[in-house]
């Protein structure tokens, strides 16, 4: 059996499947809340976690070598 | 590429929420079963929904004129589903229990629920048993019609493995369905 004749087989078996939608609430939430973003790009808070963990992360290690010179001074 | 969809593209390009409407309409019943065969849960289904579409919105500007929409949001849908998988093993784990790959199918769930028949039940639970690797491959292109090779495409595979699994799924489907397999599937 060809590639075509498993997807037409199973195209013609899938149509038998009960259709599947979101409640119209739902549908409409999702919708508005997605719409908002539409064109804006990524929101700024997706950075603000890494960064929070870059500083911490170079602050210790500003420390830890002054600590490193302070001690073999 | 339809001229709606063409269309759809340079308004998402402009940003433009009636364009995004329109593109919206036109795909959140076929993501939204695809996403629900797949998760086998409204709920988790509805949330990946949600941040698919929002991922459009805020890519929209960024899109390239000749964007195919259809692959581009299941492109996005299955690379949510391959995240809420895992998320869910890890959670499984860290529960102490072991992830187990499908719920129980002794009870009807929300989605044979929703069968009018013995035959959609039989097949809406054929379905649910493929492995989900299978499965996507047959829901991709046997309901929502895609050519083997975009789908090899959305899911990154090559075209031979969709075509491999394309058979399995098949003859799966073939063997659990039995009885309530279409006669045209019970001829060698």
């Amino acid at each position: 059996m060809t590639t075509d004749d498993d997807a037409a087989k199973l195209a013609e078996i899938s149509r038998e499947l009960p259709a599947i939608d979101l409640d119209s609430i739902s549908a409409e939430r999702i919708a508005m809340r997605a719409r908002q973003d539409v064109g804006r790009g990524p929101s700024p808070r997706r950075f603000l976690e890494p960064a929070i963990a870059t500083v911490l992360v170079g602050s210790y290690l500003v420390w830890a070598v002054l600590k490193i010179v302070e001690a073999l001074g | 590429m339809e001229a709606d969809e063409r269309a759809w593209v340079d308004g998402l390009r402009r940003g433009d929420a009636q364009a995004f409407d329109a593109v919206f309409a036109a795909y959140r019943r076929r993501l939204y079963g695809y996403l629900v065969r797949m998760t086998r849960r409204k709920d988790a289904a509805e949330d990946l929904l949600q941040e698919a579409f929002l991922r459009l919105a805020q890519h929209a500007r960024r899109l390239e004129a000749d964007t195919r929409l259809g692959a581009w949001l299941f492109t996005v849908a299955h690379r949510m589903f391959v995240s809420w998988t895992r998320a869910q093993q890890v959670r499984a784990q860290l529960a102490g229990d072991l992830p187990t790959s499908e719920p129980a199918s002794s009870t009807r769930s929300p989605l044979e629920a929703l069968a009018d028949s013995q035959a959609q039940l039989a097949l809406e639970r054929a379905f649910a048993a493929l492995p989900p690797a299978y499965r996507e491959v047959a829901l991709l292109v046997g309901v929502e019609g895609l050519a083997p090779t975009e789908v090899a495409e959305i899911l990154g595979h090559t075209p031979e493995a969709i075509r491999q699994r394309l058979a399995r799924a098949r003859a799966q489907l073939a063997e659990a369905l039995g009885e309530h397999a279409p006669a045209s599937w019970r001829t060698p």
